[in-house]
């Protein structure tokens, strides 16, 4: 059973006149436990599948299936509600709160959620542990360097123990060596049984993937 | 509840000098705005219950300051010549004098226990003051009035007559029975000629029903700002004399201790000086103390006397621009914390964190920054009036819909956040 499945997916901005059609027919399925990466050059239209299937944007055609259920999301509090229940994002500049130590912004993953501030605190710990990231707790994001940023927004994505992790450019912030490091973290996290979705430009992370799609002008060759 | 309680410690610690701003912003917004309405309520007052309701004519109650009020009772002659001042004062051609006060009428509950009347005949009953149950009798709203204030208030009966002569001696020989004319309202319970058995007057004694007022009947009394119907009152007769059995006849020592101040109201066309000139001139030629007119209506009106209809206006609008000022500043300060804020909101939602959790965190900032910005108005307010309950019940009236209003703009940014262009941002 596909894990994501979308049927004919189009997207388009502007007025019917000047109509940009970013994406025009996308068929794609990922399936449980699946690593698959999205290539294509800038302006393809990666971010916006990526964006469609985390409920982020809203697509303008097309039929979109998580676990076989239709989701037909009508504003942000539905998407909201979506992403609480099944979606972990991670973003290109890690999108880290500068008034939150380390450990606050990745217990801000658990704020929407009904936890005990002891459970809070013991789930974020193992989340920290499990990325290795124990020692920044209570340092705040300007004194981290950008692969520690990168994981701290991994373990915010992670602490809610999505179904799907969807990771826009992870390392694309980030340098070679940094990079590395976090494609690595995320290649253990698929190994236990993660299914990850990401978007890159890099070759090397495409390739440490199950699966490479690639996208041109809005279609998936 | 988590998310509200920590992004609402978070913003306010966060965003403290916007916090700040706002709080002094909208603190602005609530003293000028209670000014505005402090004022309009001078003007509403001034210019619909006064002239509307009282007239052309002015009502002013006389008094003396409490020294020279001693001095006359306390001196035989003095007291003596107050009688012939009081005569010079109801004769003057200047304005129409007549005596008035207060007046009370108790009745027993029956043998129930039971009330024997309505509640809205009670005194207090307008306020949400009615008498409970722990009171054996009902007391009802009543006033004493000379035989002049029949005539000032154009009364006339439906039913009935209007007092005689005589009705303003009390006589022993008939147990003090005492003539009232009833409200309208009292039609449904009693009839002409009825004698009810009352409670608490002294020396004992019945009343007995002589007429019904019109319904409608107006009637005024010191610091009201308006003519009042009499529908669900008693009118009593003031009594100028006490005729004894033996056929000895006494004055009302309280009519007469009393006789110019106290009791005297005046309704003239004139003003303020020119009434109190006139009562100085009648004082003085017989050696008397001082007898003051006041206007009706309290503070009220001495502050309508200072400040001109004119100048009214244009306070009123001064502070209109003032509050329109500080409305827009403040929702600028309030749009611009929110701007700051919306990559922050962006990184909730992406989190799973709902819009409408977002506006309620930002709602309840709001809240308590209205609610700490009426502390400055009602303290100044304090200081200058000495009562709180009116100003904290106005300064709300204002602050909660003034920070209402700023928020607008503020809520429709979040409207149109754009997640996608947000998330991409580099983190602030």
């Amino acid at each position: 059973m596909s894990m994501v499945r979308l049927e004919n997916i189009r997207r388009s901005y502007g007025a019917e006149s000047k109509k940009t059609e970013v994406l025009r027919g996308i068929d794609l399925r990922i399936e449980q436990g699946e690593m698959v990466a999205i290539q294509g050059k800038s302006g393809s239209g990666k971010t916006t599948l990526l964006n469609i299937i985390g409920g982020i944007d809203f697509p303008t055609e097309g039929r979109y299936f998580f676990n076989n259920t239709e989701i037909k999301l009508r504003n942000q509090n539905e998407a909201a509600l979506f992403r609480k229940k099944h979606i972990g994002v991670v973003v290109q500049h890690f999108a880290l709160l500068d008034d939150l130590t380390a450990f606050e912004n990745i217990a801000v993953g658990l704020w929407a959620e009904r936890v005990s501030a002891a459970d809070e605190k013991k789930r974020v710990y193992s989340m920290m542990e499990e990325i290795g990231i124990t020692d920044l707790a209570k340092q705040y994001p300007t004194t981290l360097s950008g692969g520690e940023k990168q994981r701290v927004a991994i373990a915010r994505a992670l602490i809610r123990n999505p179904e799907l992790i969807l990771a826009d450019e992870p390392t694309g912030a980030l340098d070679e060596a940094t990079g590395e490091k976090v494609v690595a973290l995320l290649k253990t996290l698929h190994e236990k049984g993660h299914t990850i979705f990401l978007v890159t430009h890099d070759a090397a992370v495409a390739k440490s993937c199950d699966r490479i799609v690639r996208i041109r002008d809005g279609v998936l060759e | 509840m988590k998310f509200l309680r920590k992004e609402f410690i978070r913003n306010l610690l966060t965003h403290w000098r916007y916090n700040l701003l706002i709080f002094f912003a909208l603190s602005v917004v609530v003293l000028i705005g209670y000014i505005v309405l402090f004022n309009l309520f001078i003007l509403q007052f001034k210019s619909v219950s006064y002239s509307s309701r009282f007239g052309d004519k002015n009502y002013y109650y006389l008094y003396m300051s409490e020294e020279d009020f001693n001095m006359m009772v306390e001196n035989a002659a003095l007291k003596k010549s107050g009688a012939e001042v009081k005569e010079q004062i109801f004769s003057s051609p200047l304005w129409d004098a007549y005596d008035y006060f207060g007046d009370a009428f108790f009745l027993d509950y029956d043998e129930n226990g039971n009330k024997q009347l309505p509640d809205i005949f009670e005194n207090g009953y307008e306020e949400g003051e009615t008498f409970n149950s722990s009171y054996p009798y009902q007391y009802f709203k009543a006033i004493a009035v000379s035989q002049e204030a029949i005539d000032i208030y154009d009364m006339s009966v439906s039913e009935g007559r209007l007092f005689s002569d005589e009705d303003y001696f009390l006589e022993e020989e008939h147990g003090y029975s005492t003539a009232v004319l009833l409200g309208s309202a009292y039609r449904d319970y009693f009839n002409v000629g009825d004698i009810i058995v009352g409670d608490g007057f002294n020396p004992e004694r019945n009343i007995t029903v002589v007429g019904f007022l019109e319904e409608g009947t107006l009637f005024g009394k010191v610091d009201c700002i308006e003519l009042f119907p009499l529908d669900r009152y008693i009118l009593f007769p003031i009594h100028n004399h006490e005729i004894k059995r033996d056929g000895s006849v006494t004055g009302n020592p309280w009519v007469e201790d009393y006789n110019v101040s106290h009791f005297t109201n005046i309704v003239s066309k004139h003003n303020n000086q020119t009434v109190q000139n006139e009562l100085d001139r009648i004082t003085n030629a017989y050696g008397f103390p001082a007898v003051m007119c006041k206007q009706w209506g309290g503070s009220q009106i001495e502050s309508t006397a200072i400040v001109s209809r004119r100048n009214v206006w244009l306070i009123t609008g001064l502070a209109v621009l003032l509050v329109s000022i500080a409305i827009v500043s403040m929702a600028f300060v309030l749009n611009k914390k929110t701007e700051k804020n919306m990559p922050t909101y962006a990184v909730y939602m992406l989190n799973g964190i709902r819009p409408r959790m977002i506006f309620l965190a930002i709602a309840s900032e709001a809240l308590l920054l209205s609610l700490l910005s009426v502390l400055p108005a009602i303290w100044i307010s304090f200081l200058q009036f000495g009562e709180l309950y009116t100003t904290i019940r106005y300064v709300f009236y204002i602050s909660v819909p003034v920070m209402i209003l700023s928020l607008i703009p503020a809520c429709r940014l979040i409207l149109k956040i754009n997640l996608d262009q947000l998330a991409r941002r580099k983190s602030e």
